[in-house]
């Protein structure tokens, strides 16, 4: 697609948010017609990375979780092939880390040693990047 | 040709004022009014034993899908224990839970007209230059909400009265079974501050109050010089700690202003010195840092919840999908910086 999606959206989005949205009738329309807008620069800001940045996350965690599982002395996880690029089969794959990576985190936790703490942080860190790939400039914080 | 919503809602009016000739319903409009139920703003008129009466009203009617099943006849109850008070409602007129008159259960109400209730005004002058002012009145509504004496409100009657020492236990189990019933997706940063709750419980309640619930920036009307006029929005209200109202206010999601202002209005310390000095009571940092944490907890919990009406609701609400795609990240981030993480 040429021009590119996140082109493309983000000025529908601005033109729905700053032209249209402001003249609409009634209120209730004009209140969905911008909140139709943010979300349409919300996509725009995160189409062309989104695959990138989410592949490159489930590695991650893969790592994480091996390492993690090791210390508290749980099976580490399945690895699953990241052949498969598409949104949806690499945000399964996130899902079932980041499911997996609640038990272990609440198991490190408990964990009073240096080695136990150093990997409390390396979690939070790893929270931390994950939530900043998800972030916008359209969110509210 | 089918009966609309407007002559609808004028047979249901018309027969809840017998005395009175010529009941005309118009200007019908749906305005944004939360994700919980459907708003709309309509004029009365009617000719009454004292002459012609036009009224600026309100219908407050159930969505087909709601992100909240809360019951209307405790928000309507909790509008009149306040109506007439320190604390400023709309007056409430008539509640029907009966579905059959117009598809879904209602209520209507005076409105309160010629006020903002947008946050986004709020860093916008005129409003933005009384912002100090509107905090100030925000924060000593809320300590007059907190002074309020159940047992005498009304609100005794709606209520069983919480025991001050596990209140908190009581919210932090509702919001956390709502999170996992609605889930949408693996939740470990929410996940890690429960257990953190759970090791770290706060001190009893100082006292047992009104919890609005929902009280925050978007849930009043303000006027152009730092005046309050309506508290809105009471369907979450319940019995329990007050601390829990000023730390839902102090939210991330509330801040307008993209800024350390709470609700886009004034500085933490400042809000509390208004809300201890309305109140009488004390807002103890330990304790309100663990109510800030369920509060955000509790967001997250509405988040999912809407994410989860978008999936499995027949109808659409496009709240519903903003508040899923825009608000659940940002409330992770709220809770990283809750935690010492961000």
């Amino acid at each position: 697609m040429n021009p590119s999606p996140s082109f493309g959206l983000a000025e529908m989005g601005r033109r729905l948010l700053e032209d249209m949205a402001p003249v609409i009738q009634p209120g209730y329309s004009a209140s969905e017609a911008g909140q139709i807008g943010i979300m349409l620069l919300g996509v725009a800001e995160k189409w062309d990375g989104a695959a990138h940045h989410l592949r490159a996350e489930n590695r991650a965690l893969v790592t994480l979780l091996v390492d993690a599982a090791a210390l508290v002395g749980t099976p580490p996880p399945v690895t699953q092939d990241d052949d498969d690029i598409r949104i949806s089969a690499l945000t399964e794959i996130n899902e079932r880390l980041r499911s997996a990576l609640i038990p272990v985190h609440a198991a490190v936790e408990l964990l009073d040693t240096p080695e136990g703490r150093a990997m409390n942080d390396r979690i939070w860190d790893h929270l931390r990047a994950s939530q900043a790939r998800l972030g916008s400039a359209m969110d509210l914080f | 040709m089918s009966v609309t919503l407007e002559q609808r809602l004028q047979s249901y009016i018309a027969g809840k004022l017998p005395e009175a000739r010529d009941v005309q319903v118009s200007g019908l409009d749906r305005i944004p009014g939360g994700a919980s139920r459907e708003t709309y703003r309509f004029v009365l008129k009617h000719d009454g034993a004292a002459g012609p009466v036009e009224r600026k009203l309100i219908l407050r009617r159930d969505m087909p899908s709601s992100m909240l099943e809360s019951e209307r006849r405790i928000e309507f109850a909790a509008y009149r224990a306040f109506w007439d008070t320190a604390v400023p409602v709309p007056e409430m007129l008539w509640l029907e839970e009966d579905a059959a008159h117009l598809d879904h259960p209602f209520f209507i109400a005076a409105e309160v007209s010629g006020f903002q209730a947008a946050p986004a005004m709020l860093t916008m002058p005129p409003y933005a230059d009384h912002a100090e002012a509107l905090g100030q009145r925000k924060y000593e509504i809320l300590g007059e909400i907190a002074k309020a004496d159940p047992a005498t409100n009304g609100y005794a009657a709606l209520f069983p009265m919480p025991d001050p020492a596990n209140v908190w236990q009581v919210e932090l189990d509702k919001w956390v079974k709502m999170l996992e019933e609605d889930k949408v997706r693996a939740e470990p940063i929410t996940q890690a501050m429960i257990r953190w709750m759970r090791a770290n419980p706060p001190p009893p309640a100082q006292r047992i109050s009104v919890v609005h619930g929902d009280y925050r920036s978007g849930n009043f009307l303000f006027d152009e010089a730092g005046g309050i006029h309506a508290i809105l929005d009471w369907e979450m209200t319940h019995l329990g700690d007050p601390l829990e109202d000023l730390a839902w206010s102090f939210s991330r999601m509330w801040c307008a202003a993209k800024d350390d202002r709470v609700g886009g209005l004034l500085l933490k310390p400042q809000a509390i010195a208004h809300w201890e000095a309305a109140s009488g009571l004390k807002a103890d940092p330990a304790a309100l840092h663990w109510w800030e944490c369920l509060a955000a907890l509790k967001g997250q919990a509405l988040w999912v919840s809407a994410a989860r009406n978008w999936l499995d609701a027949p109808t659409k609400e496009t709240i519903h999908l903003f508040t899923a795609w825009m608000v659940l990240n940002a409330q992770d981030k709220a809770t990283l910086e809750l935690m010492g993480r961000l």
